[in-house]
């Protein structure tokens, strides 16, 4: 009898748990039961391409792009990146907080003249040439853990400059790095430079593009 | 005899230009029912379209890129986040459609301004991405005068505020993923209370801009499921009650923009998801009074759906095409179309 009031209880517990959580609390991607990426969500990776190890004097992005990307299977965690200027663009996706494409759902990093950790709306990334979505599959299970990170810095200053090692001053694609690094204990930085440029994370073997567009 | 007869021939022909001149202010790029649309390909832009005539006929460059545009009184208010680096910005543009000329831009309270909202004929709230531990930072500014007025907090706001009946709502969610709540904002002193916290809190409100008891909540749907179950439930923003209980409809795609005339909930079935199905539908729905579905099909997206003289109007995102649907009978008729091949169309707003 008392396992059963138990069990009763056990369930209730479940069930009002369950409605505390947000209906998108399950992450919309995975591995297959073999541990292999589903093929759509293995999308080909553009051709690398490679930058010098240099701050960019200009980033040359004044939303004069356009691309198709779309949101529906990015996860807390997941790098949203856009490319096709300068240097590039990118953030990290806190996916609880989105609704629609004009939802502010990206953490990242930005500037003119004083600025910082902030967030940004997903739509901004269809202003660009090329705009990808990166998942990391290895590490899938801290996405959550990344996006606390990012949030947590929000407010702190950008600095182009700042080191890699600097967790106290920021740019667009070092956050994402910075939180995937310390919290997932992974390094998507594919050519280990100074600095880690949005089409870095693209380029990087461990990162893996789910979504594309041009 | 013949000459005389030309010059006045000539005479009536100046008149009538001059009359047709007068039509508009000095400098005024619209001259009746207009639609202003945001546009940010291939260069930022407000495109004005002439609701009589279909015709594209005045485009205006904005200065960056900007993610949110609203128009009320002859007045066209921009979001202008810009890009990234050294291209981004931090104005609020402001364009005077009685006086033509350029866009004006004054600064924002803060970084990274995203949204754009008119409340009166002078006002407007800009809402920043910028945050700090009091919640994301808004600005009430007075577009004629170009200028902040005051400025706020609005704690775990994830879209937009929608101005119902004077009075602003916003659907938000915990920074920490681990809450949904709604919250109700003074359109003057900015300061909000909670009015729903917990599963019940919906994603999305649509409301009469001018009727506070006229309102609906979207609640948050299962975004692994297909079709995608989407719960809408009338909301008294007066009582600040959920009337009645909420009507489940199924959606293709999503829930996208929406807008509402009397009962009619026009709501687009095509949210940039990128789900397998895309439902590229206006969905009119009558939550409360009846069950029945009416679905207008609009291929290439609903970027935008605003209200104008009782109709809803539907700026489609593939084609630029305009088009008046009837909230009754679902009737679709093509009234106007953006022009340019290359486009990115964000929103939509009508002066009329």
């Amino acid at each position: 009898m008392k396992s059963r009031m138990a069990l009763v209880a056990v369930c209730a517990s479940l069930v009002v748990l369950a409605s505390a959580l947000p209906a998108y609390a399950g992450p919309h991607k995975s591995l297959d039961s073999n541990g292999r990426i589903p093929k759509k969500w293995d999308l080909e990776k553009p051709k690398v391409t490679r930058h010098p190890d240099e701050a960019p004097t200009t980033a040359s992005g004044n939303g004069d792009g356009s691309n198709a990307l779309t949101f529906g299977a990015f996860d807390s965690g997941d790098m949203v990146v856009g490319l096709g200027t300068a240097t590039g663009h990118a953030g990290c996706w806190a996916d609880s907080r989105h609704v629609t494409a004009e939802s502010s759902c990206v953490w990242s990093a930005n500037t003119t003249p004083v600025n910082g950790v902030q967030l940004e709306k997903a739509r901004k990334f269809q202003s660009y040439d090329y705009a990808y979505g990166l998942w990391v599959p290895s590490k899938a299970t801290y996405g959550n853990s990344v996006v606390s990170y990012c949030a947590a810095q929000a407010g702190e200053p950008y600095n182009i400059a700042s080191s890699k090692t600097d967790y106290t001053k920021w740019y667009c694609s070092k956050l994402p790095w910075v939180g995937w690094k310390l919290k997932a204990a992974v390094d998507l930085d594919a050519d280990g430079g100074y600095w880690v440029w949005p089409v870095d994370l693209v380029n990087d073997s461990q990162t893996t593009v789910f979504a594309s567009a041009s | 005899m013949l000459k005389g007869v030309k010059v006045a021939v000539l005479g009536l022909a100046c008149i009538g230009m001059l009359a047709s001149a007068g039509c508009r202010s000095k400098g005024s790029v619209v001259s009746g029912p207009t639609a202003v649309v945001l546009n940010m390909a291939p260069k930022p832009a407000l495109h004005f379209v002439d609701l009589a005539t279909g015709r594209d006929v005045a485009r205006v460059k904005l200065r960056s890129c900007s993610t949110d545009m609203d128009a009320g009184s002859g007045m066209v208010v921009t979001a202008q986040c810009g890009g990234v680096s050294t291209d981004a910005d931090d104005v609020v543009g402001v364009y005077d459609t009685t006086q033509g000329g350029r866009v004006r831009y004054f600064k924002s309270v803060a970084p990274n301004p995203l949204d754009a909202t008119m409340i009166t004929s002078s006002t407007a709230l800009v809402s920043n991405g910028w945050l700090d531990k009091d919640g994301l930072v808004v600005a009430l500014v007075d577009v004629r005068l170009r200028k902040t007025l005051r400025e706020g907090r609005i704690p775990n706001m994830t879209n937009a505020p929608v101005v119902v009946g004077g009075t602003l709502w916003s659907p938000g969610v915990y920074m920490d993923g681990s809450k949904r709540e709604l919250r109700r904002i003074d359109a003057a002193t900015l300061e909000s209370v909670v009015v729903t916290v917990g599963p019940e809190s919906p994603a999305m409100i649509v409301g009469d801009r001018e009727d506070p008891s006229r309102m609906f909540a979207i609640k948050w749907w299962d975004r692994h499921t297909s079709p995608r179950r989407v719960e809408v439930q009338r909301f008294d923003g007066t009582a600040q009650s959920l009337a009645v209980p909420g009507i489940t409809y199924d959606f293709a795609d999503g829930p996208g923009r929406s807008a509402m005339i009397g009962d009619v909930l026009a709501v687009a079935d095509f949210n940039d998801e990128g789900a397998p199905d895309h439902g590229r539908h206006l969905m009119l729905l009558r939550p409360g009074i009846s069950d029945e579905v009416r679905k207008v099909s609009i291929p290439g997206g609903a970027a935008s759906i605003c209200v104008w003289r009782g109709k809803f109007l539907v700026l489609e995102s593939q084609t630029g095409r305009i088009y008046s649907v009837d909230p009754e009978s679902g009737a679709k008729r093509r009234i106007g179309a953006v022009e340019g091949s290359d486009r990115m169309l964000i929103d939509m707003a009508v002066l009329d």
